[in-house]
Formats: structure tokens, C-alpha cells, sequence
């Protein structure tokens, strides 16, 4: 107010006394010396602000600039999860997923190598090759994430899948299977190094644990094991019949009908990426899954989900099938917002769709099943 | 003052020694091949919005200092009232568009405050006895235009603080209430000390942050080199860096350690441009659709439309499999 009433330099005939003037004149120094302050103070916020890292910052720091190709450490016995075909090409759920991360990673499909891992070699990292033993950039082999394997110094990133355990037995199998303790004395097998081990020692079982899978289907097959625990989502693919055009690698001898039993397990298994200690490439990782479940139009997930687990459900259904035991849960687990810094306009940019992932984005919206969102 | 020209030289002599890594072989090789109108062009794109600031910054100071202590306010002997007495309006006026256009979103209304104290410090000095200019220049005009401000940047306030960005709220809030407040003198005694203080500030601040600003910018494009036997022989590296030129016999890159390589034409299989090490924005708050580190320039112009970045631009050979 000061202005329409306050003097001026010249001012001939003044309205307020000289006293008020003044002090009108020490009130706006008060005032500018406020502003001046807060706005030094801001400007100095703005252009020393670095924000969150760039994709290309977190690029560089988990060493991906000039990396040709991308190793990843696969199961290569798991049907529906992930499983060598005879033309060497991999096929499952894990694989989609290996494919999704790698493409945010800034790597083609043909700029990604799976390499078969072994359980107890997960942890490590170490994959065989085919004439030595590498250390693999990422492990994606139904890793399950557990507090014991990070105290050991694994690194998972956030969930992709929450499944749960269950018991595989043959469909001749007579007694029924309600929980881990109605195989007390059985001879049960399941993976070495696995969470399902641990829990059937608890239960008095008579556990082997072994590098594979396929060979505990197979010991039960053979009739040299009563039963076979794991995770459902593994274990599903044994139950559900192959694909027409997949072609194992390792085939099974002598399958016979199998009974999938849920064994009302409430500890569930979320199955984690070992991105190794690489902070960046945690980072990256945990950003493709953040992505996949929550921008619009992204939907590798759900298209991974429809084409290799949820195709297995039918067969791990209800009576008179051999279940019901849940497949996996058909949402994407919820996963940490990683800040990734971008250009406003890179948000817009979408990964195009091929003909497979649409038609099982169509199946997808038929059965009205979508990401959970973070 | 005329020591000034050379700041320009300095700074792009400077940019060449920084690009080189301190390496003088490279110095010397980027001097004999880049343009030195390239350099220029980058030099005035990169600080075009300091000459606003400077002509702004120097005529609010003035006029503070001629407003509230005009017998202090002496053309022969400080050289702000110098600048200040002899900066005609136009220039201002220039400065001002020039400002508006080149400015980051989030400094605006920050040019909105000095537009009108300037107004109003001019109008003061100028027509000290109309009561009806200083009523409507001097106060109505900064209230209507800090109204205006606060309808329209309300949002991104709002959106500003719950993001967090408590100095981006800063920059966005408080100049329009302050344009309001500070168009009228100062304590007489007080003000030449703080104009002084204030310019000595800017002309200390002003070519550390232009010299910072400019040591950013890149002088030459960014590229990714494809090198190998000609095709179908695969392609056996590719060399990601920025081109420095290209003779009759090599194509020179300064690689990403900002080694010098010489490849052989014949061994160029392909050339591609990448996108530069520009800064990526920090701030998430846009102004109806303006993110905030954008200018009117950038934000009015054509953008090339997106598309996914070749993983060649990462070293990555593309027929990897």
C-alpha cells in the first residue's frame, strides 16, 4: 500500500509523515533481504539438484556399456518355468521374464545368453558354459527369496512371482497329502539347497535333496521316491501336458498320471532375481519389474503369466484333476517405486507388441486379470 | 571492460582443455579440426539467458540505488548508475522477451517480480509527482499480475511441495507476492551498500556459473562407429564417442576415456548419432503441461519425435547371437 501513498524523490506534496516513510522503506529492505535470501537459497537448490540417477547413469554403473551379451542363469528342467528345448532355444515363465528385464536393460533377445544353473550354484552365480564355469549377470531360476539367503549375502531384487509349496506324488498314490506331515517317514525328494528341504526335515520326512527337479520327477516316476516338494508353480509343469510343439531337451522316461496336492501351505514363495552386488544393477531390475507393473500398457508380465503358468491350471484344477492347487498368483507381486530420471517424453515410448504376447494380452483382458500395481 | 571479450575466448579455450581430458596432443588435434563457428554457436545457445540476466540484474539495482538514494546515484563515479542512466528503455524491454523465451519455466516468475519493480522503480523516478501512474504501475499492476501468477502456477505449487521440491516451490511462490511488496525505495542509507554488495555478487556469480554451464555443453556430436571388415563379415567393435571429424582417408572419434581414435574409412561399416549427454530433467512439476526446467523455447519448438535409443550408442554390436 505503501506505494500509492509513500513519497518519492520529488514529491511535492507528501501524504504520509517522513517518519512513516521511513520506516515503510525499512520494511521492504526487511522484505527484499527475505526474498533475496529464499531465492539464493532456492536457486542454489535447483542447480545443484542431481535428482534420482539417469537409466544411462545405472547403465554404466552396473557395467553394461559395451557388454555384448547378456548372461543369464536359467533352470533348464523346469517345464512351464523354464526348460532347454531340443533346438537349444529355452521356454517358460522365467524366460519371458529374463527377456523383459533384459530388454530394459538395453539388451535384443539376441543379445541375451541363458546359461543352465544349478541350485546350489545360484547363489554364486555360476553357470556351466559348456567348458567352464562364468559368473552370470543375473540369476533367474525360480529363486525363491528367503531372509537366510540374503544373510548369506544374496541380492534379490523385488518379487516377480508369489507361488506357494505343494506336494507331487504319483496319481496312484494312496494316502492323502493335507500338509508336510502326513509325510512323515516318506521318502520325499526336492531341490538341494531349497526352502522346501529345510521344511521337510522339520516334518521328520525322509528328504534327498537333488540339483534338479526333472530328477526327483524322474525318482518318482521310477517309484525310488514316494513324493516330490517344491514350489506349485514348478511342480505344475510337470502335471499339465507339454505344449504340442515343445520339444524337452531332457525328456522324462516312464511318466505316468501325477496328483498335485496342496498341502495348505500359507508361507508363500516369492521368487526373486540374484542381480548380484552390483547396487545399479539391483536398481535396474527392480525399475523393469516396477515398469511392468505399473505403466499403462505394459503388459510382459501378464503376457508371460498367460502363456506358461496359467495354461497349466486346468490340469492343477479341481477334482477330479489333481488338485485344486493354485498355479501361482496371477498378479504381479508389489514391488518398490524405483526413481529413474527421464525425460518427460521417454515415458511415451512402448515396447511394440509381438502377435504371442497380444493374443495372450487379449486372454489376459477376456478373464479380466491384471498386474496388481505397486 | 575491455577485458571482457576475452572471457568468451577463455571459456571456449577452456571447454577444448576439459574435452581433451588436459591432454595437450588432444588439445591441439580439437583445435585444428573444430569450427570455431561451432564453438561460438554452442558458446551463444548455452549463455544466451545470462544477457537478460545481466542487463535485468544491473537496471533493478540502478534503479533501487537511483530511487532511494539519488544523491548517492552519481554516472561519473559508480559504474552501475553509469550503466544504469545510459541503459535505455528498449534495451530492457529487449532483455525481457529475451528472458521470457530463454529462461527456465521455474526462474519466470522470478522475471515477472523484476519486470514489475522495474516498471515501478522507473515510473517512481520518472513521474514522482502522478499519484494515478504510481497507484496503477506502482500497485495495481503487481497485484494484478501476481494474481494472475498465483491462478496459474497454483498447481504446480501444490504439485512442487507434495513432490517434495521445496526450492522449486520457492521459485514458483514467493516472486509474485514479492513484486508486490518491493516496488518503493529503500532506507537511503542502506541502499547503496546493498546495491553495491549486490552487484559486486552478480559480477562475481555471474561467470563462474556461465563458465560451469558452458563446460557442460557438447561441442560435438555423439555418435556410435560400427568398425570392421565390409560386410558380411560381422562387424567386430563398435566405438561410442563423439565425432571429431571425417578426411578423405580416416574418421577421427574422441572415444568415451577421450582417447583420439583413427579408423580407417574402409573399416567404417556404419555411423550413427546417439543423443547427447544433455541433462536429463530433475523435477517432476510441470506448469499445466510446462515441465518447469523447460524454456518457452524449448517448450514452443518442434521436438524430434522419440524413439528407443540403439543399443550401438552403448557399445553394444548389433549383430550379437
Amino acid at each position: 500500500m505503501s506505494q500509492v501513498s509513500e513519497p518519492g524523490i520529488v514529491t511535492p506534496t507528501p501524504l504520509i509523515t517522513p517518519r512513516r516513510a521511513a520506516r515503510l522503506r525499512l520494511i521492504r529492505l526487511s522484505a527484499l533481504l527475505v526474498v533475496l535470501v529464499l531465492l539464493a537459497v532456492a536457486v542454489v537448490g535447483v542447480v545443484t539438484a542431481t535428482g534420482p540417477p539417469t537409466l544411462a547413469d545405472l547403465r554404466s554403473q552396473a557395467g553394461l556399456d559395451g557388454k555384448q551379451e547378456l548372461l543369464i542363469g536359467v533352470k533348464d528342467d523346469q517345464p512351464g518355468v523354464s526348460q532347454l528345448m531340443e533346438d537349444g532355444s529355452y521356454r517358460g515363465f522365467d524366460i519371458d521374464i529374463a527377456y523383459m528385464i533384459a530388454a530394459d536393460l538395453g539388451f535384443k533377445r539376441r543379445q541375451v545368453r541363458f546359461l543352465p544353473i544349478e541350485s546350489e550354484d545360484r547363489a554364486r552365480r555360476q553357470a556351466y558354459d559348456g567348458s567352464a564355469f562364468v559368473t552370470v549377470d543375473l540369476v533367474i531360476a525360480s529363486y525363491s527369496i528367503s531372509q537366510q539367503r540374503r544373510d548369506q549375502g544374496v541380492v534379490f531384487s523385488e518379487p516377480y512371482l508369489e507361488t506357494e509349496q505343494s506336494v507331487l506324488t504319483l496319481s496312484s498314490y494312496s494316502g492323502p497329502v493335507n500338509g508336510l506331515r502326513d509325510l512323515r517317514g516318506r521318502r520325499v525328494c526336492t531341490l538341494a539347497t531349497s526352502t522346501s528341504e529345510l521344511r521337510l526335515r522339520e516334518y521328520g520326512a525322509e528328504a534327498s535333496g537333488k540339483n534338479r527337479i526333472s530328477e526327483c520327477v524322474q525318482a518318482l516316476y521310477n517309484g525310488t521316491v514316494d513324493a516330490v516338494t517344491t514350489d506349485a508353480a514348478i511342480l505344475a509343469g510337470f502335471v499339465a501336458p507339454l505344449a504340442p510343439d515343445a520339444k524337452p531337451k531332457h525328456p522324462l522316461h516312464g511318466v505316468k498320471p501325477l496328483r498335485h496336492w496342496d498341502i495348505g501351505e500359507d508361507a508363500a514363495e516369492k521368487w526373486g532375481v540374484n542381480t548380484g552386488p552390483n547396487h545399479a544393477m539391483k536398481e535396474l531390475v527392480d525399475w523393469s519389474l516396477y515398469q511392468a507393473a505399473t505403466r499403462p500398457g505394459r503388459d510382459a508380465w501378464d503376457a508371460a503369466f498367460e502363456a506358461n503358468l496359467a495354461r497349466e491350471q486346468p490340469a492343477n484344477g479341481p477334482p477330479p484333476a489333481n488338485g485344486p492347487q493354485q498355479v501361482a498368483v496371477g498378479q504381479q507381486p508389489e514391488c518398490r517405486k524405483v526413481k529413474v530420471r527421464q525425460w518427460p517424453w521417454e515415458s511415451m515410448i512402448l515396447v511394440p507388441l509381438d502377435p504371442a504376447r497380444r493374443a495372450a494380452r487379449r486372454a489376459g483382458r477376456a478373464r479380466g486379470r491384471g498386474s496388481s500395481g505397486c | 571492460m575491455t577485458l571482457l571479450p576475452a572471457f568468451p575466448v577463455l571459456l571456449l579455450v577452456l571447454r577444448l582443455w576439459q574435452l581433451s581430458r588436459q591432454d595437450m596432443p588432444t588439445m591441439l588435434l580439437l583445435v585444428q579440426y573444430v569450427s570455431p563457428l561451432g564453438l561460438l554457436s554452442a558458446l551463444l545457445i548455452a549463455l544466451v539467458w545470462a544477457f537478460p540476466l545481466v542487463v535485468l540484474g544491473t537496471g533493478v539495482l540502478g534503479s533501487v540505488l537511483r530511487v532511494s538514494a539519488p544523491e548517492r546515484f552519481d554516472p561519473d563515479r559508480s559504474l552501475l548508475a553509469y550503466v544504469t542512466a545510459r541503459t535505455p528503455g528498449w534495451v530492457l524491454a529487449a532483455a525481457s522477451v529475451l528472458a521470457a523465451l530463454t529462461w527456465q519455466m521455474r526462474f519466470l516468475p522470478a522475471l515477472l517480480m523484476i519486470v514489475v519493480w522495474l516498471i515501478g522503480l522507473r515510473v517512481r523516478y520518472r513521474y514522482p509527482d502522478r499519484a494515478d501512474l504510481l497507484l496503477a504501475l506502482g500497485l495495481v499492476l503487481p497485484l494484478l499480475a501476481g494474481l494472475v501468477a498465483y491462478v496459474w502456477l497454483a498447481p504446480a505449487i501444490v504439485s512442487a511441495l507434495r513432490h517434495g521440491e521445496l526450492a522449486t516451490a520457492a521459485l514458483l511462490g514467493v516472486p509474485p507476492a514479492a513484486a508486490v511488496v518491493l516496488t518503493g525505495p529503500l532506507p537511503r542509507r542502506s541502499a547503496p551498500l546493498l546495491t553495491q554488495l549486490a552487484s559486486y555478487l552478480v559480477a562475481a556469480m555471474v561467470p563462474l556459473v556461465t563458465g560451469t554451464v558452458f563446460l557442460q555443453v557438447p561441442l560435438l556430436p555423439a555418435v556410435a562407429v560400427e568398425v570392421g571388415p565390409p560386410p558380411p563379415e560381422p562387424a567386430v567393435e563398435v566405438v561410442p564417442g563423439q565425432a571429431v571429424t571425417v578426411t578423405d582417408r580416416m574418421t577421427i572419434v574422441l572415444d568415451r576415456s577421450s582417447r583420439v581414435r583413427f579408423i580407417p574409412n574402409e573399416q567404417v561399416r556404419a555411423q550413427l548419432l546417439c543423443p547427447g549427454p544433455e541433462r536429463v530433467p530433475v523435477s517432476e512439476v510441470t506448469v499445466h503441461g510446462w515441465p518447469v526446467e523447460q524454456t518457452a523455447l524449448d517448450w514452443m519448438m518442434p521436438r524430434q519425435r522419440p524413439e528407443p535409443i540403439d543399443g550401438r550408442c552403448s557399445g553394444r554390436l548389433a549383430e550379437t547371437g
